[in-house]
């Protein structure tokens, strides 16, 4: 076939027939995808390279009709262009064709200059396709990302400027990246991510190469400053979602042995540059702090600090410099589980870097609020206020204070904050006997007046040492009958070494029914003996259970 | 003494008297000696000594050096002293006899018809010759006469001609009453007792033989058959001629036309009631004495003590500890109980005769009939069901919906008591199973009544009915009422904290029906943990809306409610007070100082406020507000409205009332009360003229603070009893002597221990013995092995030697002859 249409391939006005022919086929413009396949024969058979430009016509067309609408039939076209242009470019990559020679002559440089314009102009419509938000999730969008990658691939391999060369293709990758996290599609979870489906489809490759992992923060601190300034808040937003969605999974720095055994996506060596720590670790740490200093929404701010600690700052050349963030969310007054997540940060930073934090236990002391014991990460906090509490050199009046705060918030806690707060302060007193006065004090004057300061913002000067748990002698008599025998520990004998946390750390009032539930019974339900003449209050009724109600 | 040990031998044998002439100066020796008899005994006995005197190893003492002692046999023993060889050389007899044990048994190992000497004597050494014949003769006639014994089978003829054979002596018959008149003269021999053959004599009249005796027995057994015979034969006699008569006898009665008849009926009308009541007062039950009717005082006593009871078991359930269930579960006492109760309820009103439903009706009257048919046929005073009731007890709430179809719902009461009527357990069996299945389905029912407002009075009978019928049957309520608990969970979760109308209902009924103040009950328990999670989570719902805290307020009422005897503490009524009433009041942030609020820290404006402009008109003398369930649903899901919102306060206030009253006893008060008090002040800002109790209360809280805060005192929590150190003191014997080896007062028990330790040592000895003994066999038998093993190479090598020296004597031959040959060539 194709030599038949090399003898005829000459007069334009023909061709421009066939043209016309299909445009009023389809009806919109759009070409059949048979003509698009004759086309891009033509190209790499013929170097018909003009039919580039027809080509590349026909996704202003996709694009507008895609943005309207679901359509099958103008994606499956889209993907058929698609795949001609990048086997044509394929092929022209290949065959070195791209690349200017100093043997070619002036028309010859021409034409490669004109093909590599084409070219570009491709990769600016892949970005911009993966960039826009259609009407719905076009499949056609993964193909162009994986032509884009395909292309960085290819790139890589050919224009590098010698045969031994490494050469890792970075201005495209960049722009590829940069139209991933500008990407409008996808909606900003409740964790603070997006559920993008390009980036997922990204994220997969990404995960695994290390080429993507290096040049992803190589190139784009630069950038992530320049945005900071230019976009909008609610555009960095989804800016940031899309960076933690990528950033939160493992990198191959801390996972794998050594970098250069890890797989690449150019499937060949990278430059020496790509395979230092300290490099990527700079620029690593260069992109986080920018990207930290956007405007988060509160779910970001929480799930970044949820995976802080334990991703995020062992791939840093320098965590201190990550502590102004931390001081500042640690400081934050109107929101409770901010300061506590940050804490597990800060902990590491001190334990690993020798950070310093004046007046941390006033800080932690101001975190115990009503509120505490009825957060999801309360766990999490006292988990870590065990850790920070386990000093024997604490001053007494110190942990006196945490005692006799946590005693208080119990007072008014969930059932499940008080499983907490009994063998947690058992451990404490038990670590610091000093504190026992607070449960056995026969030193007391007649005129006893609690000396405890509920206002004082220091525990060193809140008195509490003279004060007692009257709280927790409460909690003797709690509802829940296994809280009331718990706490019945601090009126016997102090024998056991300590309580291992743990045990208590995660209950709710779901896991306290669910062993309700299999509980089994020997004998009958108790009942009640008490007579009451009616159920709900009526008017002349004395002995009503419910008094004061009606159906 | 001097010379060879043979000389010295022969003079010692000599010198007894044992050897030499015997008979020299035998006059001499007679007066002086023995007779020879008694001097044949001693010989073994001198012959010994002069053995041993002889054998001057056996008499060596080993001397040492040294003054060592060794123990043995328990004892300190110098070693080499006479004891210490004594007892080696017990130990070596004892080795001897053991090896003389041992061949013995080695010599007739494995020979299974050794023959075995049973003849009487034939071993004792104390017995004559003459005796021994003597005493073997004796032997054998006893096992003679022995086989004549009383269950002999041989006839009295073959004991008869056997006595022939018998054994002679000297042409004389021997026989042992023949021997009795030989020796019976008097010489004393051990076979005749004197005693005995006098008491023959005397004897007046000889025993019958048992030959005549058997005679005797066998005649008149004879004689008594025969008599035997004669009488039957005698009664068939007279019988055949009866039978023979018989048909005469008939023909003559057929013949007389009834005038036997007034013959028998001679007794009077009166007479013949009298029989007729005698006989049936046999059927009659004998009556018991009745339960003599107890007095008021009594009936009152009965109940005081039953109450009692009751109190102290709630007590003891309160305080956790667990009472052993003495009133097990009889479904047939209980039942009536019951039963008693229900018959008011028909008094009241709702008897089943104003019934518009026929069947019902006709239910009713066949029960009646079958109750009232024949009142003489239930002597024994048992209803019989005949036929299958029509009310059909349900087995799902689906088929009882279905049977309820056409009752109107005030009827509902009656037609439950009808089937509980029905199938009580003591008419048919399997009842009990039916009506367990059908309480369960009656608590469904209530709350399946409660969506519905007008259902009020029905579901209060209902529920007086489940009461009481709960005491009998439990199980599957209790099972039904768990499976709700989970499933008001699942609303709570599902529903951002929010429950059913029914759920509300069915709070109050687990309060009215278990005990709420046990330390750990199996329904009350997880109703509670549901409950403080509905608080809970309606106060931490991203926005609070009045449906969750009028859903709070009820909730928290009846969780006060639960706890009026216990009084136990729930903080999340605290909280949910405290922050419900910061979510109502105006201006909420001009409350301070913040800090002694428990809740909260920070105050935040919601939209729920009432709006500080807002002046109801009414005047609320007392917090007594009464809500209707399904209102406070309907209204709270209704746009917020300020009067509401403000019976609500009221609402809430009576609880902050209420919930101090309640934990009165609580140390801890005084942190609740400064947070109420600070809140109610805030609120008495605004509304002071509408609500005159609130300065009233704010003063009454204040006073129990300032009491509580006077006599607060620190905890002492750690004063427990000191546990005395066990102490080891050793005991110190007054009397102590090391030989003495109890102390015991009590001989008796001196004396079992006594025993028991020396079976212990003889068990131990026997032990000992026993190990040696196997022991020693098998070194014997390693000794023989190698005996043995030796003996062949021995014989194995002079085998091979004397071939060696034939071979090399032929060997010389040949040579020999070689040469001899070679020298002849």
């Amino acid at each position: 076939m194709a030599p038949k249409r090399k003898a005829a391939s000459v007069p334009k006005g023909k061709k421009s027939s066939k043209k016309d022919e299909t445009l009023v086929e389809s009806g919109s413009g759009l070409l059949s995808i048979e003509a698009i396949k004759d086309l891009g024969s033509e190209i790499i058979q013929s170097s018909k390279y003009n039919n580039f430009v027809i080509l590349l016509e026909q996704y202003e067309l996709v694009k507008s009709e895609l943005k309207k609408s679901k359509n099958n039939q103008i994606e499956s076209v889209g993907r058929q262009v698609s795949l001609t242009l990048f086997k044509c470019f394929q092929n022209l990559l290949q065959n070195e064709k791209l690349v200017t020679k100093k043997s070619f002559d002036d028309n010859q440089k021409l034409v490669v200059k004109w093909l590599i314009s084409k070219f570009d102009n491709f990769k600016s419509i892949i970005f911009e396709f993966i960039q826009t938000k259609f009407a719905y999730e076009t499949s056609l969008q993964l193909d162009l990302l994986e032509i884009g990658l395909n292309f960085i691939k290819l790139e890589s391999q050919n224009l590098k400027s010698g045969p031994n060369d490494l050469f890792f293709s970075n201005i495209t990758y960049k722009n590829l990246i940069q139209a991933l996290l500008l990407s409008e599609n996808g909606q900003i979870l409740s964790d603070g991510s997006s559920d993008n489906f390009i980036l997922l489809e990204f994220i997969e490759k990404f995960q695994i190469n290390w080429d993507l992992q290096f040049y992803f923060f190589n190139n784009l601190s630069e950038t992530l400053q320049e945005w900071k300034t230019i976009k909008s808040k609610s555009e960095l937003r989804k800016i940031f979602a899309h960076y933690f969605t990528i950033i939160r999974s493992q990198l191959l720095l801390s996972s794998s042995e050594s970098l250069e055994e890890s797989s690449t996506w150019i499937q060949s060596k990278l430059p020496s540059i790509a395979y230092k720590q300290s490099t990527f670790k700079t620029q690593y740490q260069k992109s986080i702090l920018v990207i930290l200093s956007y405007p988060l929404l509160a779910s970001q701010y929480k799930s970044i600090l949820l995976i802080l600690h334990k991703r995020i700052i062992p791939n840093m050349a320098q965590p201190q410099s990550i502590m102004d963030f931390l001081t500042d969310s640690y400081n934050i007054k109107d929101d409770l589980i901010i300061p506590i997540l940050t804490l597990n940060s800060l902990y590491e930073l001190m334990k690993k870097y020798n950070l310093e934090y004046p007046d941390f236990y006033t800080k932690l002391y101001s975190l115990l609020t009503p509120e505490l014991l009825y957060t999801r990460y309360r766990s999490r906090f006292f988990r870590l206020c065990d850790l920070f509490l386990s000093s024997t050199h604490l001053s007494a009046n110190l942990v006196a204070s945490f005692i006799k705060k946590l005693a208080r918030l119990a007072m008014a806690s969930s059932a499940s904050g008080a499983v907490i707060v009994i063998p947690f302060t058992y451990n404490l007193l038990k670590r610091h006997p000093t504190c026992m006065i607070m449960l056995h004090n026969t030193s007391a004057s007649r005129d006893y007046q609690d000396p405890f300061d509920n206002d004082e913002k220091d525990p060193l000067k809140t008195n509490a040492i003279g004060s007692s748990l009257w709280e927790l002698e409460t909690l003797m008599t709690h509802y829940h009958p296994n809280i009331a025998t718990l706490a019945k520990i601090f009126s016997e004998p102090f024998r056991k070494h300590s309580y291992n946390l743990e045990d208590f750390l995660d209950w709710s009032y779901i896991t306290l029914l669910d062993s309700e539930k299999t509980r089994r019974y020997k004998t009958m339900a108790a009942l009640e003996f008490e007579e009451f003449s009616n159920l709900f209050e009526i008017d002349d009724s004395v002995n009503v259970y419910a008094k004061g109600w009606t159906l | 003494m001097a010379g060879s040990q043979l000389k010295q031998l022969k003079e010692a044998l000599r010198a007894k008297g044992l050897v030499g002439q015997t008979n020299v100066k035998k006059k001499s020796k007679t007066s002086k000696r023995t007779p020879s008899e008694t001097r044949r005994n001693d010989k073994e006995q001198v012959i010994n000594e002069i053995r041993s005197q002889f054998n001057q190893f056996d008499q060596r003492l080993n001397r040492t050096k040294r003054d060592v002692s060794v123990i043995q046999g328990g004892k300190f023993v110098k070693a080499g002293s006479k004891q210490h060889n004594d007892a080696t050389r017990s130990k070596s007899n004892v080795q001897k006899n053991m090896k003389m044990q041992y061949d013995l048994e080695k010599r007739s190992h494995g020979k299974n018809s050794a023959i075995v000497d049973r003849r009487f004597g034939e071993s004792n050494k104390h017995l004559s010759a003459e005796e021994k014949m003597l005493e073997r003769f004796t032997r054998e006639k006893q096992s003679q006469s022995k086989k004549r014994g009383l269950y002999s089978i041989e006839s009295e003829d073959e004991y008869d001609e056997d006595e022939g054979l018998t054994l002679t002596h000297g042409g004389k018959v021997l026989s042992l009453e023949d021997e009795d008149d030989a020796i019976g003269d008097g010489s004393a021999t051990r076979f005749v007792d004197e005693d005995q053959l006098e008491d023959e004599a005397d004897q007046p009249q000889r025993k019958k033989s048992k030959k005549e005796v058997m005679k005797e027995i066998i005649a008149k057994s004879k004689f008594y058959k025969h008599q035997r015979q004669v009488e039957f034969q005698k009664t068939q006699d007279n019988i055949e001629d009866l039978d023979e008569e018989f048909g005469d006898i008939m023909q003559e009665i057929a013949n007389i036309k009834n005038p036997a008849k007034p013959k028998f009926s001679t007794k009077t009308e009166e007479e013949k009631e009298y029989d007729s009541k005698v006989r049936e007062l046999t059927y009659d039950r004998r009556s018991v004495p009745a339960d003599r009717t107890k007095t008021d005082e009594e009936l009152k006593k009965e109940h005081d003590d039953r109450m009692k009871k009751l109190e102290a078991d709630r007590l003891k359930r309160m305080s956790g500890m667990e009472i052993e269930d003495d009133r097990n579960a009889e479904g047939d006492d209980l039942d009536d109980e019951f039963w008693a109760g229900s018959d008011d309820n028909e008094e009241d009103g709702f008897t089943i005769k104003d019934s518009e439903n026929e069947e019902e009706d006709e239910e009713e009257d066949e029960d009646d009939d079958n109750d009232d048919e024949n009142p003489n046929s239930k002597p024994i005073g048992r209803v019989s069901v005949k036929k299958q009731p029509q009310i059909i007890i349900p087995a799902s709430h689906e088929d009882f919906l279905a049977s309820l179809k056409d009752i109107d719902t005030t009827r509902h009461p009656a037609y439950v008591n009808k089937i509980i009527e029905i199938y009580r357990p003591n008419l048919a069996e399997g009842n009990k199973d039916k009506m367990n299945t059908f309480v369960g389905i009656l608590f469904e029912h209530i709350l399946y009544l409660s969506e519905d407002d007008s259902n009020t009075a029905t579901i209060e009978k209902l529920s007086a009915i489940l009461k009481k019928l709960a005491e009998s049957y439990n199980q599957v309520l209790v099972e039904t009422i768990r499976q709700e608990i989970n499933f008001i969970q699942e609303r709570v979760l599902d529903n951002s904290g929010l429950i059913l109308k029914r759920d509300y209902v069915f709070f109050i009924i687990i309060g009215y029906l278990f005990s709420t103040s046990d330390h750990y009950h199996l329904i009350v328990t997880p109703c509670l943990i549901v409950m403080a999670e509905t608080l809970t989570t309606l106060i931490y719902q991203p926005k609070a809306s009045l449906a969750h805290i009028t859903q709070g307020i009820f909730i928290s009422d009846i969780l006060l409610n639960y706890q009026r005897f216990s009084k136990r503490y729930i903080p999340e009524i605290v909280n949910f007070i405290e922050k419900a009433l910061l979510i109502l009041s105006p201006e909420p942030t001009g409350i301070s100082p913040s800090a002694l609020l428990l809740s909260t820290n920070s105050i935040i404006d919601t939209q729920l406020n009432l709006s500080k402009s807002f002046k109801p008109e009414e005047i609320f003398k007392t917090t007594d507000i009464q809500f209707s369930i399904g209102d406070l649903i309907n209204k709270s899901n209704q746009e917020a409205d300020n009067a509401f919102k403000f019976q609500l306060l009221i609402k809430l206030i009576s609880l902050v009332e209420k919930s101090v009253n309640l934990w009165k006893e609580k140390t801890n008060l005084i942190e609740v009360l400064n947070s109420d008090i600070i809140i109610l002040k805030h609120f008495i800002k605004y509304y002071a003229t509408q609500l005159p109790f609130l300065v009233d209360l704010i003063a009454r809280l204040t006073k129990i603070r300032t009491n509580l805060s006077n006599e607060r005192i620190p905890l002492v929590l750690q004063h427990h009893r000191a546990i005395p150190i066990a102490t080891y003191a050793p005991k110190f014997e007054e009397n102590f002597n090391p030989d003495k080896k109890s102390y015991d007062s009590n001989v008796e028990r001196q004396e079992v221990s006594k025993m028991k330790n020396q079976l212990k040592k003889e068990r131990k000895a026997a032990l000992k013995d026993i190990r040696q003994e196997s022991r020693f066999v098998a070194n014997e038998q390693i000794e023989e092995k190698k005996q043995m093993y030796d003996q062949y190479h021995k014989k194995m090598a002079n085998i091979v030697n004397t071939i060696a020296t034939t071979e090399g004597a032929e060997k010389n031959e040949y040579e020999r002859e070689k040469k001899l040959r070679k020298s002849k060539k």
